[in-house]
């Protein structure tokens, strides 16, 4: 992916991310510790079919046990080379 | 099962951990005392597994006692059972659903059934199902890592209060003790208990 492709990666995750959980954006850091931010596991999951959507990838869930902060979603989304296309396309259900 | 429900006064993320490390560590000596057993309430400890999963010590002995731990502001859930268990607990606030959300996570059989029962009562069984299979994917020490369609609880939405019932992980069925509260008119929390499995695979192909 370019180094735009990237950012787009990035900001379209971050805001998914504050849409979902209600988080102001500038609150939102590559640090930010997903369980510190969503309410509930509730709402964890449904960032989880919000970002499949946006993504257009399903994730499998062994591969995501791993990740406990907002970086750790940017670079796991980094690493399925995703069609930027698909960031730029009006989200769907 | 000995379990444990309190309230706190200040939603704070550190201030909920430290609340159910409390309340677990409550369910753990209770349910010592319960064998008979004297003991200090400061002899016990809640620790993780490699898992992540917790797990009830008492100081000077070998054996650990399973314990599982909830936060749903303002309420913390935990749980000991005995220690040829597994327990699982999970408090939710009763919410609506969005439309995507349920089909990612409820199965047909569940689907069909809340759709059967009167719409008022659709969100509460709603979060009846997620907040029972969380329970059992706890009590399973597996947490995440399994996807909640993978556990089937449509047998265990019917009932109320404390029960068995057969739920289906996986497609394999399983006979699990349930128990289950609207603690709060807002808030519904269950507890499960399941029989120890020796062999567990993920294979998350859904």
């Amino acid at each position: 992916m370019t180094a735009t492709s990237l950012m787009e990666l990035r900001d379209t995750i971050i805001k998914i991310i504050s849409e979902t959980l209600g988080v102001p954006r500038e609150d939102i850091r590559n640090d930010s510790k997903l369980v510190d931010i969503a309410t509930d596991s509730i709402a964890l999951f449904e960032l989880l079919i919000k970002l499949e959507t946006a993504l257009g990838r399903h994730v499998q869930y062994e591969e995501i046990a791993h990740i406990e902060t907002v970086g750790n979603i940017i670079s796991y989304a980094e690493t399925l080379q995703i069609d930027p296309a698909v960031l730029r396309a009006p989200q769907q259900p | 099962m000995t379990w444990v429900l309190a309230r706190t006064a200040i939603d704070d993320r550190k201030v909920m951990h430290e609340a159910g490390i409390k309340a677990a560590r409550q369910s753990v000596y209770a349910t010592y005392r319960e064998r008979g057993h004297r003991i200090p309430f400061e002899s016990v400890s809640i620790k993780k597994d490699a898992l992540g999963k917790p797990y009830g010590h008492i100081h000077g002995e070998s054996f650990s006692i399973p314990v599982s731990i909830s936060h749903s502001f303002p309420f913390v859930l935990a749980a000991a059972a005995a220690s040829d268990s597994q327990v699982g607990v999970d408090v939710e606030r009763i919410r609506d659903f969005a439309p995507e959300t349920r089909t990612a996570f409820l199965t047909s059989a569940e689907k069909d059934y809340i759709a059967a029962a009167p719409e008022n009562r659709r969100p509460y069984l709603d979060t009846l199902a997620w907040s029972l299979k969380e329970s059992v994917l706890k009590a399973l020490g597996v947490g995440i890592r399994m996807h909640p369609k993978r556990v089937e609880v449509v047998q265990a939405l019917a009932g109320g209060g404390q029960r068995e019932a057969v739920l289906k992980i996986q497609g394999i069925p399983y006979t699990a003790a349930i128990e289950e509260w609207q603690v709060d008119p807002a808030f519904v929390a269950t507890a499960t208990i399941v029989s120890p499995l020796s062999v567990y695979t993920y294979n998350d192909r859904h």
